[in-house]
């Protein structure tokens, strides 16, 4: 009895408490945004990868000195205003009164630092972007002078890419290599909490110099599997979610409280040769390959109706791609025949490896590639392999064929090739090298925007077709759904979707 | 036959009637094992077959007849290559049982042979082995078959030895138990006092009469290696496309599940049905081994 007693006061405390905390749910307006992406991002380091949901992250997080408008123009961002010095030599005026996360106030030596930082072997991954950044020259405190080594029309542009992202000095020094998981940026958003794996929470930043967002809180989950995004989006469990699969674009369609959107990517997948290797290096056995797959047709079964098959390396959303005057690939079994007797191979006795990651869509086109293929005699093989795994696997050469997918970050012709098919490109698992190739990449980016760089384009695309280091397989769409109260969303072009100006409407 | 088992049986069957007629006699009673047996017989002859009872190839891919529900052309209906789904599930059911058999195998010989050494000898050699299984023990079986695959890269072969390594330290130490149980017995002593080679009492003497719990644990062990490679399989460690395998059957589906989903459905019936199956026939043989229960 006494016990009994004795646990009362105990048990009546539990009770208040639970009412209060009941009670303590407020019930206010909606004020936390919950995305769900497909990957985790790997590092919030604006210079620590070339991944699109790092790259995401880091565009709440950081602010660049320009930003891109949907049609290509530059726009200001933390640099109000900017001249062109020369071909190699820009001068940015930078806004006063930008605060950092940490209070700090941005100033000219951030942005040297910044810049500076991505040229050191910290940003080995972003090097197609910093390759030509000679120095950043500090005038005063609001003002900057960017020399390149060489004419480069491409690069002022992708200050607006995630490796262009302004860092604070005394942050980065401070968290040294932990930075990437404890960024300082002076964006929107400030960075609160990461689950890796899971979720990453940010924050509204309210002493952001620009327009602060509208909701307080940013939660981005991820979700690797298709069919649980899009669950989770329609019990309601997130506000926005992407990519979505083919399968699943008529159910949220049809669905009254959701709202789908897509649009044309500045993106390619493709299945790349080993341009080292034999007989990979032969350019016959490369065109023979190409001819005997139906590239149309694998498109068109494996994505039934999103996106479509390219005929060009550039992408159609990107200036200067030809791709819609080319006509589409054609299968030729008869001509992939003659290619290969040419070579001196023989299709019946030649086995293939077909590497590939986890993506569903990847080992379903390699497993159609596989079988018409086999058509000829080919045996090929596929390896799935994991992301980090295959990517590993790639560097070391030993591959024949793989498929990978590219984005244009940022949308200049430039960067939809040389971050595949420049010999010095870290991300050229074809391993092409070819000094024709080289030169045209470099004449098209010294070149101002126009018709005389539109020419070299059209050559290089040409030449890309005729020399075949790749087969074309698929561009991409953006597919993202909503719920129907998220306003001021849409999907980007390049992945980047911004979430700096979305809103819920009751 | 029945009642000719009957009279055998109440003739005082035990002495006239082998050790295996014994078994095969208390397992006939059992319906529940003898289901597991149908079954497994039944896979097994889709496994050998394959190539003469699949109705259409497991490979042709046919792009016009995608995700097809069952039909009488497919009587499964088809994949979203529009292969046939059934033909799938029968080639499937050869890889599944080598699996399961050849990697059982694997950590029965690996692991008997460890577990005899072990328990024949003793000391040392026994305190070595066996801790070392304790180490593997602490991992959880599926986790290790995950890292061996992932350190040998996936196919069939590699699948077969990273699920038959994963489980030895099971075998190593059913066997050495039986092994001490046996290894006192007075004809173990007197094959020693007449002077046979250790390697002869253990593969004569010691094994033979510690088979029951080996062939338990081996069965119940398929069903067990054939969840995990089709673990593996789900999670693209397993076999490679085009060939079929119920859990990478599992996993190419499901992003279909909601619309399509026959392309889940028939692959995972067919591994729960297949365990189930090696669990009630493990069963079965458990109870029709086990001396205590004889009547």
């Amino acid at each position: 009895m006494k016990r009994v007693l004795k646990g009362k006061p105990v048990m009546m405390f539990l009770c208040v408490m639970m009412v209060l905390g009941i009670l303590a749910i407020p019930a206010f307006a909606k004020d936390t945004l919950v995305v769900a992406d497909q990957y985790d991002a790997t590092t919030m380091d604006p210079i620590g990868h070339n991944d699109v949901p790092s790259s995401r992250a880091c565009f709440e997080v950081y602010d660049t000195l320009v930003f891109l408008a949907e049609d290509g123009t530059i726009l200001p961002g933390l640099a109000e205003k900017w001249e062109f010095l020369s071909g190699t030599e820009y001068k940015l005026f930078l806004r006063h009164g930008v605060k950092f996360h940490n209070g700090e106030e941005m100033k000219a030596s951030d942005v040297k630092y910044s810049l500076e930082r991505a040229t050191t072997d910290l940003g080995a991954k972003i090097r197609t972007y910093s390759q030509n950044l000679k120095e950043v020259e500090v005038v005063d405190d609001y003002t900057v002078v960017i020399h390149l080594k060489s004419v480069d029309f491409s690069f002022f542009p992708s200050l607006a890419h995630s490796w262009g992202s302004i860092v604070s000095k005394k942050a980065v020094e401070a968290a040294g290599e932990n930075f990437g998981m404890n960024p300082v940026g002076a964006g929107p958003f400030k960075f609160v909490s990461w689950q890796k794996g899971n979720k990453y929470t940010l924050e509204r930043f309210d002493d952001y110099w620009g327009a602060k967002a509208k909701y307080k809180t940013l939660e981005v989950r991820s979700i690797p599997e298709p069919t649980n995004r899009t669950i989770e989006l329609e019990t309601g469990a997130v506000d926005i979610a992407y990519p979505i699969i083919t399968n699943e674009i008529k159910r949220i369609e049809e669905n009254k409280n959701l709202v789908l959107l897509r649009r044309p990517q500045t993106s390619i997948t493709y299945m790349g040769f080993n341009c080292t290797k034999k007989p990979f290096d032969d350019v016959r056995v490369r065109r023979a390959i190409y001819a005997a797959l139906d590239t149309v047709g694998i498109q068109k079964a494996v994505w039934r109706g999103v996106g479509k098959a390219p005929s060009s390396l550039i992408p159609e959303a990107i200036k200067y791609s030809i791709a819609q005057e080319l006509p589409p690939h054609v299968q030729d079994v008869e001509l992939a025949k003659k290619l290969f007797a040419e070579a001196g191979i023989d299709p019946k006795t030649f086995t293939l490896q077909i590497w590939t990651n986890e993506r569903k869509e990847r080992v379903d086109m390699a497993t159609i590639i596989q079988a018409q293929l086999e058509e000829l005699g080919i045996k090929a093989e596929i390896k799935v392999l994991e992301w980090g795994a295959y990517l590993n696997g790639l560097q070391e050469k030993t591959h024949d064929l793989f498929l990978l997918g590219w984005v244009s970050t940022v949308p200049d012709p430039n960067f939809a090739v040389s971050g595949l098919l420049e010999s010095t490109a870290g991300s050229n698992y074809t391993f092409y090298a070819d000094k024709k190739m080289d030169e045209l990449l470099a004449k098209g980016r010294s070149m101002p925007d126009g018709e005389e760089r539109a020419q070299v384009y059209r050559e290089m695309q040409l030449y890309i077709n005729d020399q075949v280091p790749m087969c074309y397989l698929h561009n991409d769409e953006s597919i993202a759904g909503t719920q129907k109260n998220v306003k001021g969303f849409n999907v980007k072009a390049n992945e980047i979707h911004s979430f700096r100006e979305v809103y819920f409407e009751d | 036959m029945n009642e000719n088992v009957e009279m055998v049986a109440t003739t005082g069957g035990r002495k006239t009637r082998s050790q295996l007629g014994e078994v095969l006699f208390r397992l006939r009673k059992s319906p529940l094992a003898m289901f597991g047996l149908a079954v497994v017989l039944i896979l097994i002859f889709c496994a050998l077959f394959a190539d003469v009872i699949a109705p259409h190839s497991y490979s042709k891919q046919n792009l016009s007849h995608m995700f097809e529900a069952p039909s009488r052309q497919y009587l499964l209906g088809t994949d979203e290559f529009g292969r046939d789904i059934l033909s799938r599930l029968i080639y499937g059911a050869r890889v599944s049982l080598q699996v399961g058999f050849i990697a059982v195998g694997i950590a029965l010989f690996v692991g008997g042979l460890l577990g005899a050494v072990s328990g024949y000898y003793g000391g040392w050699i026994d305190n070595g082995i066996m801790r070392v299984m304790d180490v593997l023990l602490s991992i959880p079986q599926t986790l290790l078959a995950i890292a061996i695959v992932a350190a040998l890269g996936p196919g069939l072969m590699n699948l077969m030895i990273a699920v038959g390594i994963s489980a030895v330290p099971n075998y190593a130490r059913i066997v050495r138990s039986s092994v001490l149980s046996i290894r006192g017995m007075e004809f173990i002593e007197a094959a020693r006092a007449v002077g046979s080679p250790d390697i002869r009492i253990i593969l004569k003497h010691i094994l033979p009469n510690s088979m029951a719990p080996i062939i338990v644990q081996s069965t119940l062990g398929v069903a067990s290696a054939i969840l995990n490679a089709a673990g593996l399989s789900f999670i693209g460690l397993g076999i490679q496309p085009p060939y079929p395998e119920w859990g990478a059957m599992l996993s190419g589906g499901r992003q279909y599940i909601r619309d399509y989903p026959h392309l889940t459905l028939y692959p995972g019936l067919a591994i729960m049905i297949t365990i189930l199956a090696l669990n009630f026939l493990g069963d079965g043989l458990r109870d029709a081994l086990d001396p205590k229960l004889k009547r």
